[in-house]
């Protein structure tokens, strides 16, 4: 078959056993790859009610068709899993050369189910799979326990790892996969669930493709398009949206107490790249020419701090020290926690302690305050290691406010307990229902921001609901190409015939642009209904209270909000224009035109 | 002459290791492999985290001991590079022995050597690289 390896890898860790199946062609047609393949395989093989943290959670790490070749964005791995911060349907992506290298080694997806008794790595050797033993690599950072396998087993194994986040099992513990981060959801907390530290990868296989030689002209012809639309972010990378973002009035600001931050300019892309840029750096086969920045700053280097991290520890939480977000970005991906909801989880604790809602001895007799750098960097290491208040750090805000109470839960910025991202859900309408209906929570990466930024009339609700479904079935295909979402300017902010060609010149399939939408329909569909059967329904279809009820005070936003009657009529809209109904299940006769018959039983 | 990676200015994206192993030489020797395997192409890059990357590639030394250790003819030093003919190959792989460098690479399923002959003067990894990191000079 063109375009996949042909196998898929069960490692079970409890009873130390692998098997490879071969992937059936008419299930690589169906769910396309990534994204797809992961929703497919955890729907089916997880009970509803399992525990995040139980050995029987399953965790798929995953690849696409387009894996392994020289297109666009091409080189990213996917990680899907029951989340220990939502409890739903979970999946996580970085950039980097793991899931290339999966590829070469010969497997579209590696499913990991069990514990091991010890703490362990995985070691794939093309088709020579084994568990080894990692107690030596247990406590150490991601970066330390990447370069000592890569130094046993060779510089041309690929890694991924948890640091002492994972371990400990703060609940949005990330993997770091060389540098790079699968940031969201708690997919690295599974991970120390099940006692793996590494997954460590050489493949030296071919990846053979449908139609080269067109794909070859694809490639050639739309160059010109790709580095001139992105330029901006092959020169300062994500950090350059936090000017703009903040001129807008959607930078997320003092746990989201407004959306103007008197910081930005100090926290911007373009301070970055004047005063602490090292060198710019790439994913594997990305021809952007790397998005990726190296910036120092105390006493530290890291790659990053990505735009995100600078919403999240850096306007979030008032700090507008550049250097200092260099510094907790890098401890955060030594740990492996999550920048944005570590960011989040900080900023609300902040905003307890303003309010005087805590009390001293609750945050270890720490200052607390609004920008207090020193405090974050600490309150990371604690949260690492969950000693003193970063124990209750490292339940993320719906957790926290559930102990802090006393009304706190309206500022606990997160959507089905996963915080919300750097992209304003009051400012942009289609990120309110965006974020709101997004099966992993608070995600900008289901619904994307991307198209409303470009919009002026940015208050109407009139098209915003299909903005949210467009885009959304677009992340998911690009999901299962699998293919890096910072490309949509190039390629498509929805599905495009770029997209068709890329599936096409890569499978063969010979599918046309109402197929693959459908066919993202359908990935997300499962994912809807993964979630739908763990208990989600339309009420957890909402935004936090401050967002719903609280109007931005200041700057370009000033006076938008995301009211409830708002969001309902949004919700609506959405759901019609999904197939779902009233309730947010998706109706029979949509399940059957997108040949999901066998999951209409586990719903109705 | 020889192609020379500027890793100052390469971000490791890889691009031309793809290019290589795409378009350059199949196991006959004579066609596009049209297959996508870094194992397969005669430049590597090699990324550590937070360092510059470091390129391997064929250096294409003044006095040459693949060309010494080739008993056929097959790579021969002309026009100021070391070029590999293919009709003269016997598969004896001496030359990725002799290589003191180390940069004559080998792929089980390829018949030949995998040194780089700069695609005979006009090497088509330089034209995609998205930084201008590749050149050939001397």
């Amino acid at each position: 078959m063109y375009g996949y390896a042909g196998q898929i890898l069960y490692v079970d860790l409890t009873k130390e056993k692998v098997v490879k199946k071969e992937l059936e062609e008419d299930f690589a047609r169906k769910y396309l790859g990534g994204n797809g393949f992961g929703a497919a395989i955890i729907y089916k093989e997880l009970k509803p009610g399992t525990d995040p943290y139980s050995p029987e959670n399953i965790i798929c790490y995953v690849v696409g068709p387009v894996s392994g070749t020289f297109l666009h964005g091409a080189g990213r791995t996917g990680v899907i899993t029951k989340s220990p911060m939502t409890g739903g349907f979970m999946d996580s992506y970085f950039g980097g050369g793991f899931g290339a290298n999966l590829k070469f080694a010969g497997y579209d997806t590696l499913v990991v189910k069990g514990k091991a008794k010890e703490p362990v790595y995985i070691k794939i050797d093309d088709d020579e799979i084994s568990i080894e033993k990692a107690d030596h690599l247990w406590g150490k950072t991601t970066l330390e326990a990447q370069n000592i396998v890569r130094k046993d087993l060779g510089k041309d194994y690929e890694t991924l790892s948890i640091g002492q986040g994972g371990e400990n099992l703060v609940r949005y513990a990330c993997i770091i996969g060389s540098l790079r981060a699968a940031g969201r959801g708690g997919t690295g907390a599974v991970m120390g669930s099940k006692n793996l530290k590494i997954v460590a990868v050489r493949g030296t296989n071919d990846v053979n493709v449908y139609d080269f030689d067109r794909l070859y002209d694809f490639f050639v012809n739309t160059k010109e398009n790709y580095p001139k639309s992105l330029k901006a972010l092959a020169d300062y990378g994500t950090p350059i949206l936090v000017n703009g973002i903040n001129t807008l009035g959607g930078l997320g600001t003092r746990n989201w107490q407004d959306e103007t931050f008197e910081g930005a300019e100090k926290i911007s892309g373009e301070y970055y790249k004047e005063n602490l840029f090292v060198r710019h750096t790439s994913c594997y086969y990305c021809r952007l020419g790397g998005c990726g920045k190296i910036f120092k700053g105390k006493d530290t280097v890291s790659e990053g701090p990505e735009y995100e991290t600078l919403y999240s520890l850096g306007s979030c939480i008032g700090i507008d020290d550049a250097e200092y977000i260099v510094k907790a970005d890098r401890l955060c991906d030594e740990y492996s926690m999550d920048t944005i909801s570590m960011g989040v989880s900080i900023a609300f604790l902040m905003e307890c302690y303003e309010k005087g809602l805590v009390s001293k001895d609750l945050v270890d007799g720490m200052d607390f305050s609004f920008g207090n750098g020193e405090t974050v960097i600490e309150a990371i290491k604690k949260t690492a290691y969950r000693e003193g208040v970063g124990d209750l750090l490292a339940e993320g805000t719906k957790r926290m406010a559930q102990k802090i109470g006393k009304g706190s839960e309206k500022f606990a910025i997160n959507v089905k307990g996963l915080e919300i991202a750097g992209h304003s859900p009051r400012a942009l309408k289609s990120m309110s229902v965006g974020y709101a209906t997004a099966t992993r929570g608070g995600s900008h990466h289901d619904a994307r921001p991307t198209y409303e930024y470009g919009l002026k009339d940015k208050k109407t609700l009139e098209g915003k609901a299909k903005i949210a479904v467009d885009s959304s079935n677009w992340t998911t295909i690009g999901d299962s190409l699998l293919i890096c979402h910072l490309m949509e300017k190039a390629m498509g902010i929805f599905l495009s015939e770029n997209h068709v060609a890329m599936v096409n010149l890569v499978t063969g399939f010979g599918i046309d642009l109402s197929e693959l939408t459908k066919m993202g329909e359908r990935i997300y569909n499962i994912e809807r209904a993964f979630n739908i059967r763990e208990g989600f329904s339309r009420k957890d279809d909402t935004l936090p209270w401050r967002i719903m009820n609280e109007p931005i005070r200041s700057g370009g936003s000033k006076g938008a909000q995301a009211k409830p009657e708002e969001l309902e009529k949004l919700l609506d809209q959405y759901y019609e224009s999904r197939g779902w109904q009233k309730d947010g299940k998706p109706s029979k006769e949509k399940l059957k035109e997108l040949g999901l018959e066998h999951i209409i039983n586990d719903l109705y | 002459m020889r192609l020379i990676v500027d890793e100052s200015k390469c971000v490791g994206c890889q691009i031309c290791v793809q290019i290589c192993s795409s378009l350059s030489e199949s196991k006959d020797g004579y066609s596009a492999n049209k297959v996508f395997n870094p194992a397969k192409s005669k430049i590597r890059i090699e990324m550590e985290p937070l360092q510059d990357p470091k390129a391997y590639v064929c250096k294409q030394c003044e006095t040459p001991e693949c060309v010494d250790a080739c008993p056929t003819g097959a790579l021969k030093l002309e026009d100021g590079y070391v070029k590999f003919i293919r009709e003269e190959c016997i598969h004896c792989f001496n030359c990725v022995d002799a290589c003191p460098w180390g940069l004559i690479f080998r792929h089980e399923e390829l018949d030949i050597p995998l040194k780089c002959d700069l695609c005979g003067g006009e090497p088509k990894c330089i034209e995609h690289c998205p930084r201008d990191a590749m050149k050939v000079g001397d």
